[in-house]
């Protein structure tokens, strides 16, 4: 009895043979006119000595999930989505339709990780895809620069999972790294920051450190340098940086403090001795250059009325039923957030 | 008609010279007279199984003397020991059998002396061979059951270590052994063995392994259920920890139970280290076993099923090896599973210089061939051989046998059902061993049962003075086995 069931059921599994299918590595969205969304799929192919080389299907669709019935018709192998790296959607489809319909499609299968990446390309999607990055798969190539700068770099964190989060969160708005292809290379050229699903801005490059210390705590091995004037200057790394809000007035207007420590390392000065006087001088500049960034990107956010950094959602943690949505969107642009910036060197480095 | 129905006529032997009539149809059955006595004498024997020297020795001179005239005569003055006078046929028939002369005198009478000049080939205690350490006693059983039991004895001089003897076999006759150390062993367990023993119907028992067989509470479990040992100090230990030890004549095996599933992967050589490394080598040896249980079905299963599990730095290597490669998952396992068995077989059929070159021929030879021949993916046939080592690693060979063999319906699931499948005949395994018992105790003691205290020489093996308790499981008539208080401290100095 118990063998006749195995046998029977046994048919009502698909296999899926792992070299029998076409992985799914990466995909990128585009808009066409027309309202057309075209997608870009990459797939590795490995031939037996373990060289890599990718193939590219394009196709136009309104579904996403469409989109993989019209690759099978032109593949040798049933396309699957479990080994999904990368979703890219072009600056153009992020500004103007918004791209929660098409993450839908991801946030379904089951297949798929919640440590996926998205990412909101600035240059040509399908151009991105289709690159040759060398004898790697591409959508692994992209992840894994995203995923090291994210985890040790200045790049906040960021994922599917984290995306979603804070689109379906109350009080915060998501935001997704942006990546330019220079040449033959893929670069973090940015943070675009979404209003809903919509992309309505971006903070250029040189905001990302200074981003990343106001998102979240962290310890980085990236190196920050501060200018102490034209010639001198100091590179400190392995930074350690712990944030916290405090907030004031919370049920009338209100006025929000972020305080973030930071110590570090110095690890290049190029000036002559490193005295106590020029630590408290590198750590006052440090501080003033933070301080000046992090006033940019505050007002900038609050100009767009994206709440990137989740401000209401502590509010609302802090204020429970007296919350209204309604309400925050309207105060939003117009309270007060103030920077405390604490930086402490911890060491100079071995020297002498 | 049902004329084969009716009970033969029995042939039976009623006279002592209808016996000597039987015997003789034997070329080695001797009989002689001495016709210069005045009480002449007849004398019968197996030549093949009475001692030369004995028999001129210590019985011939003393035929020959003028003085003996009678069997009393000769049973003053032969210096052996336990010399019968009867007239019992059956006792003359076993004498004969057994190796004694039997003498009768010649001038007739039904009473003959039963001198015992038994002849013993037996090799010499030698290291153990299957059970070998590197440290530790290098002597093992041999075939012969008085030096076995003496093997043992002499690590246990107590006067209330008992041998109870039971002849079991109705050709064979193999006298088998029950050994325990009373007021220790859990007499239910005695019991249990010897009423086993006694209820045994079988011709012939050839080793121990067959009282194994014949006694095991579940005949039909790929599982054993009680542990074979040719080591005499480890046999010493688990009668200490209150257990009870089986030995049959012409066996070098003893057989140990009530026995549990960890003791299977516990090593003997597990005391003779450190208790931190035997605890290390234990766990390893676990980790080997669920290793070369499972890695090959889980391979199966993921490459069938799963590739969302593959990290994806091992995605290359996966699929550029199984590229060129026509058979499915399961179809590449069960071909190099079954070559690791041939080769096994093929290898433990034939003499030991022959293995060995099987042994290459197998391991570099059809490996290497069958992966440049894209018959299996080289990723396999490291999962394949690592998982043969790891059940090699089992130090009772029965249950690396039992591992070998369970791996293939895992196999099955695996193809089935994926990863479901795995987990799905793991449980059936679980089950089946949840049921198993080793004579009447559960074989997953400590585990479950959970019994806290047999934890201390179960998956990791603690100090000697934390083991002052004899394992719960056996539920032993004296469970302390030394003071371990007084274990721990060692006094330096006299105070």
């Amino acid at each position: 009895m118990f063998c006749l069931c195995l046998s029977l059921l046994s048919g009502c599994v698909q296999q899926e043979i792992v070299d029998d299918i076409n992985l799914l590595t990466a995909i990128g969205y585009d808009l066409e006119e027309d309202d057309k969304v075209i997608g870009t799929a990459v797939v590795p192919v490995y031939d037996a000595e373990g060289k890599v080389s990718n193939i590219v299907y394009e196709a136009e669709t309104r579904a996403s999930k469409e989109l993989r019935s019209k690759f099978n018709a032109e593949s040798p192998d049933p396309f699957v989505s479990g080994k999904l790296e990368v979703a890219l959607y072009s600056k153009k489809l992020a500004e103007q339709k918004g791209i929660i319909k098409l993450i839908d499609a991801l946030e379904r299968d089951p297949s798929i990780g919640s440590r996926v990446f998205l990412a909101v390309a600035a240059t040509d999607v399908s151009e991105m895809i289709e690159a040759k990055y060398g004898d790697i798969d591409t959508g692994r190539y992209l992840s894994e620069i995203l995923e090291h700068n994210s985890d040790r770099g200045i790049l906040a964190e960021t994922n599917f999972h984290s995306f979603i989060y804070s689109y379906h969160a109350i009080g915060e708005d998501p935001f997704l790294p942006l990546l330019v292809l220079n040449e033959d290379k893929v670069k973090i050229d940015g943070i675009a920051l979404f209003k809903k699903d919509k992309m309505v801005g971006k903070l250029s490059d040189e905001y990302l450190f200074t981003f990343k210390v106001l998102k979240q705590k962290f310890s980085t091995n990236d190196v920050f340098t501060v200018n102490l004037n034209d010639d001198i200057y100091a590179s400190v790394f392995n930074i350690k940086s712990r944030r916290k809000f405090s907030f004031e007035n919370l049920n009338e207007v209100p006025e929000v403090t972020i305080h973030f420590s930071i110590t570090a390392i110095i690890k290049e000065y190029s000036g002559t001795n490193i005295t106590p006087a020029v630590i408290k001088e590198i750590e006052a500049r440090m501080e003033k250059d933070l301080k000046k960034k992090s006033e940019h990107i505050i007002s900038k956010i609050q100009d767009l009325n994206a709440d990137t950094l989740g401000i209401g959602r502590e509010v609302r943690g802090r204020t429970r039923d007296k919350w209204s949505n309604k309400r925050w969107d309207e105060l939003y642009p117009s309270i007060k957030i103030k920077v405390v910036p604490d930086v402490k060197i911890r060491e100079t480095g071995v020297v002498e | 008609m049902f004329k084969w129905l009716k009970k033969k006529k029995e042939t039976g032997v009623k006279e002592l010279p209808d016996l000597i009539a039987l015997f003789s149809e034997s070329k080695d059955f001797l009989q002689y007279e001495f016709p210069q006595n005045p009480q002449p004498f007849l004398i019968y024997y197996l030549k093949t199984m009475v001692d030369d020297n004995t028999l001129h020795r210590d019985i011939m001179p003393y035929i020959k003397k003028e003085s003996v005239q009678t069997l009393e005569d000769l049973k003053a003055e032969v210096p052996i020991e336990n010399i019968i006078i009867t007239d019992d046929l059956q006792k003359i028939n076993d004498g004969l059998l057994h190796g004694s002369v039997v003498i009768r005198p010649g001038k007739g009478g039904k009473e003959c002396a039963i001198i015992k000049a038994p002849v013993n080939f037996t090799r010499n205690v030698s290291a153990p061979e299957v059970e070998f350490s590197v440290i530790g006693p290098k002597e093992a059983f041999v075939e012969s059951l008085d030096n076995n039991v003496n093997l043992i004895r002499k690590r246990l001089p107590v006067e209330n270590f008992k041998m109870k003897q039971i002849k079991i076999g109705k050709l064979s006759k193999t006298k088998v052994a029950v050994l325990y150390l009373e007021g220790i062993a859990n007499e239910e367990n005695v019991n249990t063995v010897i009423q086993r023993l006694e209820d045994i119907q079988i011709d012939q028992i050839n080793d121990s392994s067959y009282l194994a067989q014949l006694i095991s509470d579940n005949a039909n479990s790929p599982f054993p259920q009680l542990i074979d040992t040719e080591r005499p100090d480890r046999v010493a230990s688990v009668l200490g920890e209150g257990k009870v030890a089986i030995l049959a004549d012409g066996s070098p095996l003893a057989i140990i139970g009530p026995t549990t599933l960890v003791e299977f992967f516990s090593a003997f050589e597990d005391y003779f280290l450190n208790w931190i490394i035997a605890s290390a080598f234990r766990t390893i040896r676990f980790v080997a076993v669920l290793f070369s249980l499972l890695i090959t079905p889980t391979y199966v299963a993921v490459l069938t099923y799963h590739y969302e599990l593959i990290p994806k730095d091992l995605m290359a290597t996966l699929i550029s090896s199984r590229r060129e490669i026509p058979m499915p998952p399961i179809l590449e396992a069960i071909f190099l599973e079954l070559a690791i068995e041939l080769l096994r077989e093929a290898g433990a059929r034939l003499p030991t210089k022959v293995g060995q070159t099987i042994g290459i021929v197998g391991g570099i030879v059809i490996g290497t061939a069958s992966v440049e021949a894209g018959l299996t993916s080289n990723v396999l046939l490291i999962f394949v051989a690592l998982a043969a080592l790891g059940s090699f690693t089992t130090p009772v060979y029965r249950m690396s046998n039992t591992i070998r063999l369970i791996r293939f319906p895992f196999l099955l699931f695996a193809h089935l059902w994926g990863l479901l499948g795995v987990v799905i005949a793991f449980c059936f395994m679980l089950i089946h061993l949840l049921r198993l018992t080793s004579l009447g105790r559960p074989i997953l003691e400590p585990l479950y049962p959970l019994r806290i205290p047999d934890l201390k020489d179960a998956l990791i093996r603690l100090p000697f003075s934390f083991q002052s308790k004899r394992p719960v499981q056996l539920q032993t008539e004296n469970t302390i086995r030394f003071k371990g208080a007084q274990a721990k401290k060692k006094n330096d100095f006299d105070e």
